[in-house]
């Protein structure tokens, strides 16, 4: 901390320095007695308190005073005023000046004192508070920072929850194209074996062109048993092409389910779209254990984001199956799906006759990690996460009830349609 | 006539497919839609061999081939797998639901040379002697209910304490399996259950059950103890260097329902002491005087060998089909009917081994050819194999 004294009167700086340097040994003191070279000196070296006689030849204490605080970088410095004047309307225009403080003449050691400590303690305390603030600041940015870090973890913690729902599927999908690649690689080792019995047959022909000879085109025409290889051709290539649509089906269908994903946009999506692609995505798994019907009476159209539609749906119907499986072998599940518009809200109901919500599980159901699977199975994150994109990001209601005649029922709705001025709907879907 | 073969699979596509495969042969080849179908089919005319896919709407294939092994023991059984199921298939094959199986996409030479094989193991698993003696005998030795208790709750994945606990309650499977597990072979140094489980692990836990299992099946009497003694020592060092095959020189991890494989190769012959006491007592040690080959003897006084005894009964018992495969061809490991070809050579390889270590006298000829189809070389082998120490095996068993 520093100081400096500005008195046209060589005696009153010493007399001042003395006092000063007696009771705050540690503060560094600067004398002037032409305030020219103090405003000088301030120029060079930021000065915290400044005590300014405020009658001086040529350039007065209140000169100085307008200067200093016309300089709004010296705003934090104290500036004493040292007057011998008495009147209100010089000590009203020095603190309209912006003065802090002031001691009259003549200066006691005592009241000197007291108003340099207090001087003294303001600056302390603004730096302080000057540090506390900055302090503040990086902290914000901290927490702001870490915000966008924990969002980004969300989205990647709905991807890798829907990378894992696919990787369950992943086996359903691969059996379902195993068997078309089989018997299509089967068949073509089959019709490779036809073309070479024909090619047989056909070199015997040519070679009996002109004869009358029908005895070896018959022993061969046997032989190379032509009249089922004939029989039998039409069908082989055409359920090999068969099974080719099938694989490039599958194949289509999974693009066309985890296309949309990408971005954050909202569009106009048909549920009754988003339903049978999940459905045709899960046949594979729900064909060995249940019937899937999907009951719809008309179009329904949303304003929503299709990939976590899909996800969603997926993820209840899902879990809809596995509840079904266990007790596959006595009772076939029934799953029955249902899209209704109502007023305008989409209503989707997914219903199954499995064993229904255990009541104890019923407030966990959609916390995060909650899962009644055995460990490895499952993420426990399907419906949290269901949850938070139907609820938080479309403002939506999911909920479940068991039925009475057992099993149970997801309700997700949505509105076909959010208002234009409600938050959430700018780009990117953040919320 | 020629066999006859059963295809099952909710596919009408992939029937016509396999079918089409069986063109140039002399099967008769049936076709069902679904596990219900192919059993009504075979309530009408069982057949050979049946071949079914795994994962059907209604019966799957698991259940489906559980059923025919229960009704048709005799006819062999196949899987057909995408690569979805690997888990439900190898426990499938580690029960002898299946002694096979075919992945898809599959090769057609590869496939009909595997079902040709099958059908000849089965004659000779099969024969009309072996059946005859079999049926000679008053009753085949069956593993007691007691362990197969065991060895179901061990498939049901239930825990170890639960496992240990249910050892504990019985007695008598308790000592003999404190017994084995504090043996050479296995080395757990303990007197509690639950410790020696803990220490052997579920795996090792499974193979001292079933061999324990095998031999309350067919336990000894004074008169065959030596030899039967002498036969355990020879089974746990088949097995110590059967490990060792695999570990130092085949520097691979032996699949999981192989691992007896050296262990049960010969237990045919414990089968024989068990049924027929001391005159086949009699009859070893005359073989060994005389020089002969043990089969040979066996096939002049009982028309059939502890190979092919031993074979039907790891079959019967449900081992899987690489172990019944060891029994019935150790002693000629270049059959071309043989599917695990690598298991059986090393099988053939470490028994003759154990034989030399143990001085044990035998006549069997040493097939050289096992080297190859290992890819080992014969003197490192040699080797170091004779750096292998018999050990403490003398424990009574």
């Amino acid at each position: 901390m520093n100081l400096m004294v500005v008195d046209d009167r060589k005696i009153n700086l010493s007399y001042v320095d003395r006092i000063l340097k007696n009771a705050f040994p540690d503060l560094a003191i600067y004398l002037h007695e032409e305030p020219g070279q103090a405003l000088k000196h301030l120029r060079k070296e930021p000065i915290d308190v400044l005590l300014l006689d405020i009658m001086m030849p040529d350039i007065s204490g209140i000169d100085v005073l307008t200067y200093v605080r016309s300089h709004h970088e010296w705003d934090k410095m104290q500036v004493i005023m040292i007057t011998a004047v008495n009147d209100d309307e010089t000590f009203k225009e020095c603190f309209e000046l912006g003065a802090n403080d002031y001691i009259k003449k003549p200066v006691t050691q005592v009241e000197l004192v007291a108003r340099v400590k207090n001087a003294m303690k303001i600056v302390d305390s603004q730096r302080k508070l000057t540090s506390l603030l900055e302090g503040i600041k990086d902290h914000n940015k901290e927490l702001r920072q870490m915000y966008q870090q924990l969002q980004v973890a969300h989205k990647q913690l709905i991807q890798s929850e829907k990378l894992a729902a696919i990787g369950q599927l992943a086996a359903g999908v691969a059996h379902e194209i195993n068997n078309p690649i089989g018997y299509v690689s089967s068949n073509l080792e089959t019709l490779t074996n036809y073309v070479n019995k024909i090619q047989r047959f056909m070199t015997v022909c040519q070679s009996q062109i002109g004869s009358k000879d029908t005895e070896s085109l018959e022993r061969v025409f046997q032989e190379e048993k032509m009249a089922f290889v004939l029989e039998d051709l039409e069908e082989l290539v055409s359920e090999t092409r068969e099974g080719i649509s099938r694989v490039a089906e599958i194949v289509s269908t999974l693009r066309n389910f985890a296309h949309g994903s990408e971005d954050g946009e909202k569009s106009w999506v048909s549920m009754n779209d988003v339903v049978k692609q999940t459905m045709m995505m899960l046949q594979n798994e729900a064909k060995y254990v249940a019937n899937v019907t999907f009951d719809e009476t008309e179009e329904v159209e949303a304003l929503c984001h299709k990939g976590q539609m899909n996800q969603v749906v997926m993820n209840v119907l899902y879990n809809a199956i596995q509840a079904v499986t266990p007790q596959s072998e006595t009772k076939r599940g029934e799953i029955q799906i249902q899209l209704r518009k109502n007023n305008n809200q989409v209503h989707l109901t997914i219903e199954d006759n499995g064993p229904g919500i255990d009541p104890r599980h019923r407030d966990r159901l959609f916390d995060p990690f909650f899962t009644t699977k055995e460990v490895g199975k499952g993420t426990g994150l399907g419906l949290s996460i269901s949850y938070d994109i139907i609820v938080n990001k479309h403002r939506g209601t999911l909920s479940v009830e068991n039925l009475p005649e057992g099993g149970a029922r997801f309700l997700v709705t949505i509105p076909t349609a959010l208002n234009m001025t409600e938050p959430g709907l700018e780009r990117g879907g953040t919320e | 006539m020629s066999q006859s073969i059963l295809i099952v699979d909710d596919e009408k596509r992939m029937i016509k497919a396999l079918q089409r495969m069986f063109m140039e042969t002399d099967y008769r080849v049936h076709t069902a839609l679904s596990g219900e179908e192919g059993l009504s089919l075979l309530g009408q005319e069982p057949v050979d061999l049946v071949m079914s896919d795994m994962k059907m709407p209604g019966m799957d294939g698991v259940e489906f081939l559980t059923r025919v092994k229960n009704l048709y023991p005799r006819t062999i059984r196949l899987m057909l797998s995408g690569y979805s199921e690997e888990e439900a298939v190898f426990e499938a094959l580690d029960q002898n639901i299946a002694r096979h199986f075919l992945f898809k996409p599959w090769d057609h030479q590869q496939v009909l040379t595997t079902i040709k094989a099958l059908f000849e193991t089965e004659k000779a698993l099969d024969n009309p002697e072996l059946r005859l003696m079999v049926n000679n005998v008053a009753q085949l030795p069956t593993i007691p209910q007691s362990y197969l208790h065991i060895m179901q709750l061990i498939r049901q994945e239930v825990s170890l304490t639960d496992i240990a606990k249910a050892i504990e309650q019985d007695q008598a499977i308790a000592s003999k399996v404190l017994r084995l597990a504090n043996s050479s072979y296995f080395g757990a140094h303990t007197g509690n259950i639950h410790k020696a489980s803990t220490y052997l692990g579920i795996k090792n836990l499974k193979h001292l059950i079933s061999t324990t299992a095998v031999l309350e099946a067919m336990p000894g009497n004074r008169r065959t103890s030596e030899r039967l003694n002498r036969h355990w020592r020879h089974a746990a060092l088949s097995h110590k260097l059967f490990i060792h095959l695999y570990q130092k020189h085949l520097n691979k991890a032996i699949p999981d329902n192989v691992i007896p494989a050296a262990l049960l190769h010969n237990i045919g012959i414990v089968f024989m002491l068990h049924e027929f006491g001391a005159a086949y007592v009699q009859m070893i040690d005359q073989v060994e005087e005389e020089g002969k080959e043990l089969d040979v003897a066996e096939q002049e006084n009982y028309g059939t060998n502890h190979m092919e005894a031993g074979a039907y009964l790891l079959n019967w018992w449900n081992f899987s089909f690489p172990l019944t495969e060891a029994a019935l061809y150790h002693h000629a490991p270049l059959d071309n009917h043989i599917i695990h070809q690598e298991v059986v050579a090393a099988v053939h390889l470490v028994s003759h081994f154990a034989h030399e270590l143990l001085h044990f006298s035998h006549h069997e000829p040493f097939e050289a050819k096992v080297y190859q189809i290992l890819n080992i070389d014969p003197e490192e082998y040699e080797q170091s194999v004779n750096q292998v120490l018999p050990g403490t095996e003398s424990e009574e068993v």
